[in-house]
């Protein structure tokens, strides 16, 4: 397979661009491609200070890579899972990335913050992993933008992960997901800017970027991610892909270019009613998402009033 | 794991090297397998059956796309590119 630029030997071929790519091809044609999403999607300026949300896999890294390089002025933000090795592993080379580079990285551990690990926090609020994994990362993230005067939060997320979760949000039909499912996500009462500039790649030119700049990332899968329906989503929307090179990107970026017409800006913000008794950020209750979760973690045993019996069965 | 009679005419198994084996390492789990070798990549995760957009392969060093030829004296990683988990929404109302 030869370099659709430059005749050479590819290294990767994207059957959904009709193209096959040397490796110093495929480097240009990955930098323009974020290149754009930033610039099309008005995601931040060289004048931001970017929150990078790190986790220690390809995307983020890659990510962080990509940033420096284009000359943005970044922040890392590692938050430990506590998920056993998974997370030894995670943050170990996360903080090697960031030393070995001479990076920004703030590193928090979920135990002190929330009381608790991933593990913990999903038997005691009886909730699945991911949802208080999700709920945790979305409060401890925009707090530490805020923290550390960022104004804009970046996350890896990766055209395979953004169309999976659009199917998933279409066939649930879940209109309050699609009408916020932007990949420049504008501040909106106490949260953050939050924006995805890998939206136009797949993992497959993630995987292929990371290894070829020597990223050492961690390749094995988070644990708790067995039950996690968006790793269905992708599978079938591979297999459609297989079939007809192209659908996954037409369908996603089809549903961007429609989203205002479907989903259009009332002006009305509708904010938070409420601030929240603990931390005093927006909350729609008197005690938001996060602060419930860990109340319920801290609590000592016996006490009901938030906790639920920490042993069933 | 291997199937030669799923494999297609373009690449049959090699005449009196039916025995031969690759050593092929899954970087996800940490696993090392042999299996029937076949020169080309795609024959190779056909039989696995990968997708060639879910992995990287990778030989000496260096990422091979699925036309190329696999050269059965050195290992091969297989490493799967697909991340899992993370929630389905950005939850903006769930504060
Ligand atoms: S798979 Fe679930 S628990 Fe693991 S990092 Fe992703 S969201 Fe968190
Ligand atoms: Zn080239
Ligand atoms: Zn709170």
């Amino acid at each position: 397979m030869k370099c659709r630029a430059c005749r050479s030997k590819a290294i990767i071929d994207i059957p959904r661009h009709n193209a096959a790519f040397c490796g110093t091809c495929f480097d240009a044609y990955l930098i323009e491609q974020v290149r754009k999403s930033i610039e099309e999607y008005q995601m931040f300026s060289q004048e931001d200070r970017v929150l990078l949300a790190v986790s220690g896999g390809k995307d983020s890294l890659a990510l962080w890579d990509i940033l420096e390089r284009l000359g943005y002025r970044t922040i890392g933000y590692h938050l430990d899972l506590g998920i056993d090795e998974y997370s030894v592993e995670s943050t170990e080379k996360t903080v090697r990335f960031a030393r070995e580079r001479n990076l920004t990285l703030h590193v928090e551990e979920i135990a002190r913050e929330a009381g608790g690990s991933v593990v913990d926090i999903s038997k005691v609020t009886r909730r699945p992993p991911c949802s208080a994994c999700g709920v945790s990362k979305r409060h401890l993230f925009n707090r530490a933008a805020k923290t550390y005067g960022c104004t804009v939060l970046a996350t890896g997320h990766n055209l395979d992960d953004e169309a999976s979760r659009l199917l998933g949000n279409i066939l649930h039909w879940q209109d309050g997901y699609l009408e916020k499912q932007n990949p420049s996500l504008p501040e909106d009462e106490g949260l953050i800017r939050k924006v995805k500039p890998l939206n136009r790649l797949t993992e497959k030119e993630m995987a292929t970027y990371s290894f070829m700049k020597g990223i050492d990332y961690v390749i094995r899968e988070c644990p708790m991610s067995f039950d996690a329906k968006q790793l269905f989503y992708k599978k079938v929307m591979n297999e459609i892909e297989k079939e007809s090179p192209g659908t996954k990107q037409a369908f996603y970026f089809g549903f961007l270019q429609r989203r205002e017409r479907f989903y259009p800006e009332t002006g009305d913000k509708s904010p938070p009613p409420y601030i929240c008794q603990v931390c005093e950020e927006p909350s729609y209750s008197e005690i938001c998402s996060f602060c419930r979760l860990r109340l319920k973690v801290t609590a000592p045993p016996g006490d009901e009033s938030l906790s639920r019996p920490r042993t069933t069965s | 794991m291997s199937h030669p009679e799923t494999d297609t005419p373009q690449d049959e198994p090699v005449p009196n090297e039916t025995e031969l084996k690759i050593s092929v390492y899954h970087a996800q789990s940490g696993i090392r397998a042999h299996y029937t070798y076949r020169r080309k990549v795609s024959s190779l995760l056909r039989d696995l059956n990968l997708d060639p957009e879910t992995v990287l392969v990778i030989q000496n060093n260096a990422l091979l796309t699925a036309d190329e030829r696999l050269d059965p004296l050195m290992e091969v990683e297989i490493r799967p590119v697909i991340s899992g988990g993370s929630e389905m929404s950005d939850g903006r109302r769930d504060r």
